[in-house]
């Protein structure tokens, strides 16, 4: 073992006392396994406003109206014949989705966050409003209209 | 006995074998927390993109191209995880600057050093040292402070640099993390008591 080897060895053993992953980070990486073995099909993001590249489907509003669109952030997935849109509001730690799915079928209407799911009240036109979100990766359920369930991908808001 | 190698694992839980995820988390969730510090974001953040990259696992384990070179597919996504949460921060924190200067700022703003929790005073000199370094060497000498210790392809990934760099400039870090205790040697700084 050369000097560098060595001293790189007395860092790694400093930063596995101050500075290792804590347990609740390895039992979360354990517990994701249950999430797999999904049915039906993934929706995928198709937009962030948080790209930096302006040629996404955001970049009119980001351009549009610069008050506005600072501190704004949309989403969207597409997949399975379904749409999501919605957009992520932060106040005082906690997180809200306001939001709408298209082309969507069924009353069951799932967001998955902190490793629980909860039902989202949708309208008519399947717009909805979650409260109360913790911060961390979420995902929507939903089924398409020939019923086959539609998931999206995580994300970590 | 001889550990499976993470081809062997990534198969086995393809076909949904819950002990070799759990051999897959043990063997990386070290690296992607490593990474996740070394780019400076705070714990809650990094517990948020160290778990939302085992998900993606999860959601892509059947599409994984190269189930050898799971480790370097890993760091890409607990790098572009971290770039999100980053650029979430940036705007709900009006004044946080965007692009790469944004991330030598970002990267002050991570939990202090826990000095605490290091009895020995040679260890905290050095931990202090590492502190003082510039944030191109802080972010790699974190990487690779993983354990067990990354391979230059996972740093490489890690870190969208080429892996021909990792070496020279790790070098260059440790000489000046040399010097920089030396210094703090010679003006006699303790850590403890040093009033």
């Amino acid at each position: 073992m050369d000097n560098d080897d060595a001293l790189l060895a007395d860092l790694r053993r400093i930063a596995a006392t101050v500075d290792g992953p804590p347990d609740a980070v390895l039992a979360a990486a354990r517990a994701a396994f249950l999430t797999r073995d999904l049915d039906g099909e993934l929706a995928l993001l198709v937009a962030d406003s948080r790209t930096t590249d302006d040629t996404g489907a955001y970049a009119a509003i980001r351009a549009g109206t610069d008050q506005d669109a600072q501190g704004r952030w949309m989403l969207s997935f597409e997949g399975g014949g379904v749409q999501v849109d919605m957009e992520v509001e932060e106040r005082a730690g906690r997180v809200r989705l306001i939001g709408q799915f298209s082309g969507a079928s069924g009353d069951e209407y799932l967001l998955e966050s902190g490793g629980r799911q909860r039902r989202i009240e949708v309208d008519d036109l399947g717009r909805f409003i979650v409260d109360d979100i913790e911060h961390g990766p979420i995902r929507l359920r939903c089924h398409a209209v020939d019923g086959a369930p539609i998931t999206t991908v995580w994300v970590t808001i | 006995m001889e550990f499976p190698g993470t081809a062997e694992l990534v198969a086995r839980v393809r076909s949904g074998d819950a002990a070799a995820w759990e051999a897959l988390t043990d063997r990386f969730t070290n690296l992607l927390w490593s990474i996740a510090r070394g780019l400076g974001l705070g714990e809650a953040d990094a517990a948020d993109a160290v778990q939302t990259t085992w998900l993606r696992l999860v959601e892509n384990v059947h599409a994984i191209r190269e189930p050898d070179r799971l480790g370097g597919w890993l760091a890409t996504s607990v790098r572009r995880e971290c770039y999100d949460i980053l650029r979430r921060s940036a705007r709900t924190q009006p004044g946080a600057p965007d692009g790469p200067e944004g991330w030598e700022g970002i990267a002050d703003r991570a939990d202090p050093l826990d000095f605490a929790l290091l009895r020995d005073e040679r260890d905290a000199a050095l931990w202090n040292a590492v502190g003082t370094l510039r944030p191109a060497c802080r972010r790699l000498l974190r990487i690779l402070m993983a354990d067990p210790p990354p391979s230059y392809a996972e740093v490489a990934a890690a870190l969208d640099i080429p892996i021909g760099s990792i070496g020279p400039t790790r070098s260059r870090c440790l000489d000046c993390l040399r010097h920089r205790l030396a210094e703090q040697e010679a003006a006699g700084q303790t850590i403890f008591g040093g009033e």
